[in-house]
C-alpha cells in the first residue's frame, strides 16, 4: 500500500501530499504520528503549508493544521493554494491593500535633505525642510515637502500610480511616480508660483498649482 | 574658552586657504592667540599664502608621530602678535594621520590658544574626515557658482551628520556687477539654497590675488576685501557687525538709474 501522507518541501515552505484513497481519520492519525516523530527535526519554525492530493473542506484543513501545530513546534503561517489563478488574485488583492495602506499612512521627517542624502519610506512621507539638488526621496506612498523641492523624488515605488508629490516650492531635477518619470532641466527654475503638486494623468506626469478650488487633484 | 574652527568647502579652488590665512591673521590683529593648522597633507599651501614657507623645519606629521615637540613645529609669524602656523607635510599623504590623532592634537593646543583654525583639504575623503574630527564649529566657503554650492550643500550635510551644530557660510568672490545683470547668484539665492547663516561676503578683487602671491594677508587693510575679512573675524568672535554694502563705490545717481531701469 502506498504512503498515506508524503511530506515534501516546497518553494514557500512545506507541502503535504494526502492519499485520496485513505479515510480522513487515517490521515490525521498518520500525520500525528509523523510529526511527533519528527518534532525535533523541525524545531520551532514558521512556514506556509500547501495541501495536495485530495479535496478538503475548510474544517478539515483546520483540523490538519491543528494536528501539526499540536504535535510539533511548527507554526503554520498560512495555507497556500495550488490554484495558480486564485493565488495570483490573492497576491494582487494583498498588494492593493498594502498600497492603499502605504498611501494613507505616513511618517514625518524634520530637516533638510542635502546633496548625497536619501530618504526612503515604506509609507507616505512628509519632509519638513528642503530637498536639495542631489538629494533623493523615495516612498511607497505620497511625498509631501514642506519646503523647496530641488532634488529627485520617487513616489509610489511599488507601482501605485495614484500617489502624488506636493511641495511648497517646486523646482525638481527629476520626478518619478510609479513607473513614469519626467526630467526637468530648466536650470533649477521653479515650475510655478507657490505650492504645487505632481501627479499622473494619461500616463505622463503633470504639475499643477494647489489651490483651494482644485484640491480634488490630490487623489488620496 | 578656546574654539577649534574648521574651514572647508568641498570643492577646490574656492578660497579655503586664503580665507584661513586672512581670518587667522585678522583674529591675531584683534588680539587673540591664534594657531593655523594646515591639514592638507601632501599639498600644503597655507605656508605659502602666509609667506612662511622658508621657515618650515618640522610639520604636522612630525608632531603626530612624535618626531618633535609641538613647540618646535609651531612657526611664529613675526609680523603679528600671537599668530602661529603648524604646517603640513609635503612628502606624506592624508592616510598618515587618523582622526583620533587630530582630535588629540587640537585638544593639546586648546590650552595655549583662543582660536585653532584648521585649513581643510578639498574633497570628502580621509583628509576631510581628519580635519573635521576635532572641530567645534565650521566655516563653509563657497563661491556663487552652481558647482561650488552643490558641493557646499553636501559638506554641510556631512558636518551636520557628525554633530557640528555651529556652521556658518562665507560667500567668496562675489561680483556685484554680475549679480545685478542676473548672471550670478545673489547672496540671498545662496542663502536660500543652503539654509545656513551667512557670516560674511567677500567681493572678487585683484588685490587678493596679489596678496596671496606675495604671502601677505590683506586683512585689515583699507581695501574692500581686507575690510570684509576683518568683519568676518569680528563676527567669528561674536560681535554683531552688519553685512558690508558691497556697492558703496558706486555713485548715488548710478544706483538710482539702475533702480529705475529694473523697475
Amino acid at each position: 500500500m502506498r504512503n498515506k501522507v508524503v511530506i515534501k518541501s516546497s518553494k514557500a515552505g512545506m507541502s503535504i501530499y494526502l492519499n485520496p484513497e485513505c479515510t480522513f481519520e487515517e490521515i490525521l492519525e498518520e500525520l500525528q504520528q509523523k510529526f511527533q516523530e519528527s518534532a525535533r527535526f523541525w524545531g520551532n519554525v514558521q512556514m506556509a503549508l500547501m495541501l495536495e492530493g485530495r479535496q478538503l473542506t475548510g474544517a478539515q484543513e483546520f483540523e490538519i493544521v491543528n494536528t501539526i501545530t499540536a504535535n510539533s513546534g511548527i507554526e503554520i503561517l498560512c495555507l497556500l493554494d495550488q490554484d495558480a489563478e486564485r493565488m495570483e488574485r490573492c497576491e494582487k488583492a494583498l498588494n492593493q491593500k498594502l498600497m492603499e495602506l502605504s498611501s494613507r499612512t505616513g511618517q514625518f521627517y524634520k530637516g533638510s535633505l542635502r546633496r548625497g542624502e536619501s530618504l526612503e519610506s515604506e509609507a507616505s512621507i512628509v519632509v519638513i525642510g528642503d530637498v536639495n539638488h542631489g538629494a533623493r526621496v523615495t516612498a511607497k506612498g505620497n511625498i509631501v515637502i514642506i519646503g523647496a523641492l530641488r532634488g529627485t523624488v520617487h513616489a509610489g515605488v511599488s507601482g501605485n500610480r495614484e500617489t502624488v508629490i506636493a511641495a511648497l516650492e517646486m523646482a525638481p531635477l527629476q520626478i518619478k511616480i510609479a513607473d513614469i518619470s519626467r526630467q526637468f532641466n530648466d536650470k533649477g527654475r521653479r515650475l510655478g508660483r507657490g505650492a504645487m503638486t505632481a501627479f499622473v494623468e494619461n500616463c505622463s506626469i503633470c504639475t499643477k498649482q494647489i489651490k483651494k478650488s482644485n484640491l480634488s487633484i490630490l487623489k488620496f | 574658552m578656546s574654539e577649534v574652527i574648521v574651514i572647508t568647502s568641498g570643492k577646490g579652488g574656492v578660497g579655503k586657504t586664503t580665507t584661513t590665512a586672512n581670518i587667522g591673521t585678522g583674529l591675531a590683529l584683534l588680539g587673540f592667540r591664534v594657531v593655523l593648522i594646515d591639514t592638507d597633507i601632501g599639498l600644503r599651501n597655507l605656508d605659502v599664502v602666509m609667506g612662511l614657507e622658508n621657515r618650515i623645519i618640522y610639520n604636522l606629521v612630525d608632531v603626530i608621530e612624535g618626531n618633535c615637540r609641538m613647540k618646535q613645529a609651531l612657526i611664529k609669524d613675526k609680523r603679528y602678535p600671537n599668530l602661529y602656523l603648524l604646517p603640513s607635510a609635503q612628502t606624506r599623504d592624508k592616510s598618515s594621520v587618523r582622526p583620533e590623532q587630530m582630535i588629540k592634537l587640537a585638544d593639546d593646543l586648546r590650552e595655549d590658544f583662543d582660536y585653532i583654525l584648521l585649513d581643510c583639504p578639498a574633497g570628502i575623503e580621509q583628509g576631510f574626515q581628519n580635519a573635521i574630527a576635532g572641530a567645534d564649529r565650521a566655516l563653509v566657503v563657497t563661491t556663487p557658482e552652481v558647482s561650488a554650492i552643490r558641493d557646499a550643500d553636501r559638506i554641510i550635510g556631512l558636518l551636520e551628520a557628525v554633530q557640528i551644530q555651529n556652521i556658518d557660510l562665507i560667500i567668496n568672490r562675489i561680483r556685484m556687477d554680475m549679480v545685478r545683470r542676473g548672471d550670478m547668484m545673489s547672496v540671498d539665492d545662496v542663502k536660500d539654497i543652503l539654509a545656513v547663516p551667512v557670516i560674511g561676503v567677500v567681493p572678487d578683487a585683484e588685490d587678493i590675488v596679489i596678496s596671496t602671491n606675495q604671502g601677505e594677508p590683506l586683512v585689515g587693510t583699507d581695501s574692500m576685501t581686507g575690510q570684509a575679512y576683518l568683519n568676518i573675524c569680528k563676527r567669528v568672535t561674536g560681535e554683531a557687525v552688519p553685512l558690508m554694502d558691497l556697492e558703496s563705490n558706486r555713485g548715488i545717481l548710478v544706483r538710482i538709474s539702475d533702480f529705475l531701469k529694473r523697475a
